[in-house]
């Protein structure tokens, strides 16, 4: 447990550096400074943003502070900040070059919340249409209810989550007024992002979960169940639900990889604060610290949802050492 | 009258290219405590008789034609699914072949042994506990306490059938059907095994169906002893009188193929020449006719019925015999003949 | 010399050779004609052919169809709905305005005006707010679409299938490195870094000279980097269960060359999960490009895509004015194609019964 652990930390630490560096070299590998896209400035005025930003550094003094912890400033970047150490492995994703006087970390502390309001919305949406999709055809396989499952879950595979969202809000916002068309506030704002953003996934779980119910009811060991006299409901749950989850928790992984991906574009479509319409913003507009603050974010929250996939799928099957293939 | 009465049993099943008919005519009748053997190849429809009259086939896409399994006189066949479930584990234990696919591996040892008991018994769960351990202890498992939180993945193949015994056990069936419970386990690890069915059902008179391949071990283990080919069962009578004077040629055959350690090497082993029948192919006359060595042409045109052997032929040389029964047009005038000389 | 062949001679790698050489002429063929055999039995198989291969086809000759240019706009303030076929199915105001097209896609329009002269269908699937013809857009858009598509599986069957075998045959440090290495680019966000690569790119030059590479090709390589990674993990997987599996090991003890198992065991056996991947690279590839071009970061106007298309859609909907065949058309195209495909690789999965196991 502990080594599989420290083996995930060191994997997660390489990736994370592997993020940092790749997105610092193509940083510097672009023509121009980021600051010169909109206007042009005087060249003295330029040259005090070049040093507010440390980008008169050398290359490597500027990948250093930006990797940190360190403090190689002698003015600090933002006034009152100059005694604190910075760079990344001091938590510190820099300041903001588009939005002055604002800390990436200000940024993602604010945008953080709605983001991640509208993932557990999506992931709840994903499970419980998933779940409850899945079930109702591996138990009734080959009826009507299975071909009407299987039918929306190929459907939902098949549409992206922008294309579902606009057909949503086509219907359920413009036709019928049920709920708003796009905006931030209340819990009905989140209920369509949500869901076209879970839809694509909550069709996955419902094919992955309808094979591993209709794989682990085949076991011998479920025929062993029914020798013994165990009721038909007891069995579905108590022996096979347990087994046919293990694929649909080693999908939550990729899943959740999947839904932040897509919250790029449902934020937009949506007009939702999160981060991820940050860092569409932040990436279009060349704030490049805003734009790596967010990828790192997300790395971290997508490297730790593996982890504790891999933690509750050791807790589902006992037969899976952690240790041996960490 | 017997415990369990299965008569003219008559399974199919349903695939992509049509029925196929698994088993023909299965029958048996046992008594409490009695141990009988159901022997025959693989694929001769022994074991899908025996998951077919509990009714622990899937359906689809197999399905039950005829017949009827009266269990203490109640038709399994006919029974609801929740009265089923109340004979099934309670009065009438399983032991299937292959320990490790049939223990749930996700299951607990204990939480799998405890489960009859908290479904027929409705017993707490402590006292349950102390049950299951009782019940590895008997089945001869070191250290039973700890054992109950294992998993299966922890224990030995010969342990796992053990565990599987003891869970068969628990809820003090009538009858255990044991389905080739020793195929996939060592040589060494079988005798013991034997020896402990041979104990528990001593200890708790219960009735065992013991289906298997292995005609050695028949001999030394059930009274009574039913041959199967194809789907029917072509032989059936006590044990020894079944192996001293085989009366269907394929019983014959089998006997004859069975290595004993006084076998040279130099002499091939007597094999049976052909392949049994396909059964989404069955022939019109007797299955076995392709490949006997006695066949008729009669033999190739009607289905002989299983009927019991003409006491008048085998009671005039003064042999008894016991309800013997054997589905073969040639074999009866041969063993009169045989039994007159 | 005794005329009965001794065992040296009866297994002799010429000899096992030929015979087994008679198996997979005998063989693979079958398997390939059972195989097509099954997918014309499926419906929906049948029909997601059908569709893909009108799809191409309709991509391919689009500049040759009498439709208006998916570029040439014209002045309306707002989208103009859809006109059904039979009450406007031409109209004579077709405009030869394109933006840049390549030479053979010239010559073809060259050919369209011709034969066609001014005539053009009418907005039977409407017109969006600049006027431009949305039944135009969505069939050059589709042109994007397979071209991804394309690209996609070439790095797919190119890179992915030699990493996944070499990886998979090669002793087990190289095989150790290179999927190490695999997983290293699996786990980066990589949505997140060609968004950022995209980005950098998308930015006038501040010297307004030319970019050296031009944003399109980038925007290809990006998708072609990312999308042989599950391919060379599952052709990989493969090849290490082929290498130990019982018939692969009875030609090795027969004496076979490692040339001959390669050629008669692995590559028949690798091919169908090679294809069932193939069948799911696709999507997600297709997918990935409307992702981006919706984003702003994709192909660039005058050039259309689904995903801009869609973008486009999306931002059309307000509660105010409903453009709703903005949204529909490349909606129902997108939908269409992916559902076709992924029906097409549901039905060759279970006709080369192919196990999925999730890469």
């Amino acid at each position: 447990m502990r080594r599989f652990l420290l083996r995930r930390l060191a994997w997660f630490a390489l990736t994370v550096w592997a993020v940092i560096t790749i997105s610092f070299v193509l940083m510097r590998s672009v023509p121009g400074g980021p600051l010169s896209s909109d206007r042009t400035l005087h060249p003295s005025v330029e040259a005090a943003v070049n040093a507010r930003y440390h980008l008169d550094w050398p290359a490597w003094r500027q990948y250093l502070q930006t990797l940190g912890p360190l403090n190689l400033d002698e003015h600090g970047l933002l006034g009152d900040r100059s005694a604190v150490f910075g760079g990344i492995l001091a938590l510190d994703l820099g300041p903001s070059l588009q939005h002055r006087d604002v800390s990436v970390n200000e940024i993602v502390a604010q945008s953080l919340p709605v983001s991640a309001a509208l993932g557990v919305t999506a992931l709840g949406w994903a499970l419980l249409l998933g779940l409850a999709g899945g079930l109702v055809s591996a138990l009734r396989p080959g009826t009507a209810l299975d071909t009407t499952a299987r039918v929306l879950s190929t459907l939902g595979l098949s549409l992206p989550n922008f294309v579902i969202a606009s057909l949503l809000v086509l219907a359920l916002a413009v036709a019928l007024p049920i709920f708003p068309v796009a905006g931030w506030g209340s819990p009905a704002h989140l209920v369509l992002p949500g869901f076209a953003l879970g839809a694509p996934f909550a069709a996955y779980v419902a094919r992955l979960f309808r094979a591993g119910l209709l794989e682990t009811l085949s076991q011998d060991c479920i025929r062993t169940a029914r020798a013994k006299g165990v009721p038909w409901r007891a069995i579905v749950l108590r022996h096979a639900l347990p087994g046919a989850l293990v694929p649909v928790i080693s999908f939550l992984g990729p899943a959740a990889a999947g839904i932040l991906t897509g919250s790029l574009v449902i934020e937009r479509i949506f007009t939702i604060p999160g981060t991820g319409s940050h860092f569409v913003a932040g990436a279009l507009n060349r704030d490049y610290a805003l734009a790596m603050g967010v990828t790192l974010v997300y790395t971290v929250a997508v490297y730790a949802l593996n982890v504790l996939v891999d933690l509750a799928y050791a807790l589902i099957d006992p037969r899976v050492e952690l240790e041996k293939d960490a | 009258m017997s415990l369990l009465e299965v008569r003219n049993l008559r399974v199919s099943f349903a695939t992509p290219r049509g029925s196929v008919q698994a088993v023909e005519s299965f029958g048996v009748s046992i008594d409490a405590g009695e141990t009988i053997a159901l022997v025959g190849e693989s694929g001769s429809g022994k074991s899908v008789s025996a998951l077919a009259l509990a009714r622990l086939l899937p359906t689809p896409p197999a399905r039950i034609e005829t017949g009827e399994v009266l269990f203490e006189g109640r038709d399994l066949l006919l029974l609801g699914e929740r009265e089923l479930q109340r004979v099934r584990g309670k009065e009438l234990g399983f032991v299937f072949q292959d320990p490790t696919s049939s223990l749930h591996p996700l299951m607990t040892i204990g939480e799998q042994l405890e489960e009859a008991l908290l479904v027929h018994e409705r017993l707490p769960r402590t006292s349950a506990r102390q049950r299951a351990e009782w019940a590895l202890a008997e089945v001869g498992i070191a250290e039973p306490k700890a054992r109950l939180t294992a998993f299966p993945h922890q224990l030995s193949g010969g342990m796992r059938q053990r565990v599987m015994i003891a869970m068969a056990l628990l809820t003090r069936p009538k009858l255990l059907i044991a389905d080739e419970p020793t195929t996939a386990l060592d040589v060494t690890v079988q005798a013991s095994l034997f020896a402990l069915l041979r104990k528990v059902q001593r200890e708790h008179g219960t009735a065992l169906l013991l289906i298997t391949h292995d005609l050695a071990l028949v001999s030394t283990f059930a009274r009574r002893t039913l041959v199967m080919y194809a789907g029917a069962v072509v032989e059936s009578g006590l044990t020894s009188e079944l192996v001293a004077r085989p009366a269907h040629p394929y019983t014959r055959a089998l006997l004859r193929s069975v290595p004993s350690l006084s076998t040279s090497l130099d002499h091939a082993l007597p094999v049976i020449p052909g392949t049994p029948p396909d059964p989404a192919h069955p022939a019109l006359g007797c299955a076995f006719a392709p490949r006997c060595e006695f066949a008729l042409t009669a033999c190739h045109q009607r289905r002989p019925a299983l009927v019991a052997l003409s006491t008048s032929a085998s009671g005039a040389a003064g042999v008894r015999v016991y309800n013997r029964r054997v589905a073969c047009t040639e074999s009866e005038r041969a063993l009169a003949a045989e039994v007159s000389s | 010399m005794s005329t009965s062949p001794r065992k040296g001679e009866w297994f002799s790698d010429a000899t096992f050779e030929r015979v087994a050489a008679q198996f997979a002429v005998e063989q693979v063929p079958n398997l390939w004609a059972d195989v097509r055999r099954r997918l014309a039995a499926r419906a929906s198989a049948r029909w997601s052919l059908r569709w893909l291969l009108a799809l191409v086809l309709a991509s391919l000759i689009v500049p040759l169809l009498p439709l208006p240019s998916p570029a040439a706009m014209a002045l309306d303030k707002q989208p103009k709905p859809p006109v059904a076929p039979w009450v406007e199915p031409f109209n004579e105001r077709f405009e030869p305005y394109y933006g840049e097209l390549n030479p053979l896609d010239r010559a073809l329009v060259s050919v369209r005006q011709r034969a066609f002269g001014e005539k053009q269908t009418g907005p039977w699937l409407g017109t969006d707010a600049k006027g431009r013809d949305t039944l135009a857009r969505i069939l050059w858009g589709s042109r994007t679409s397979l071209l991804v598509a394309l690209f996609a599986a070439l790095t797919s069957l190119t890179i992915g299938v030699a990493w996944g075998a070499i990886a998979g045959l090669a002793r087990s440090r190289v095989d150790n490195a290179m999927m190490r290495t695999v997983d290293v680019l699996q786990s980066l966000p990589t949505i997140f870094l060609v968004i950022f690569l995209l980005s950098f790119l998308n930015a006038p030059s501040p010297t307004g000279a030319a970019r050296s590479v031009s944003r399109e090709t980038v925007f290809f390589l990006v998708i072609g980097a990312v999308s042989w990674l599950p391919m060379a993990r599952v052709v990989r997987g493969q090849v290490l269960a082929l290498r130990s599996a019982a018939f692969v090991e009875s030609a090795r003890t027969q004496g076979a060359s490692t040339g001959w198992i390669v050629r008669a065991h692995l590559v028949p056996n690798v091919l169908p999960i090679v294809l069932v991947y193939l069948t799911l690279t696709l999507p997600s590839v297709i997918l990935y490009e409307a992702f981006l071009s919706f984003l702003g970061l994709g192909v660039e106007a005058p050039n259309v895509s689904w995903g801009v298309l869609a973008a486009d859609g999306a931002e059309a909907i307000s509660p105010l004015a409903t453009f709703w065949w903005l949204p529909l058309g490349p909606a129902l195209a997108m939908g269409a194609t992916l559902l076709a495909l992924g029906l097409l690789g549901d039905a060759l999965r279970d006709a080369l019964d192919v196990k999925r196991s999730e890469a």
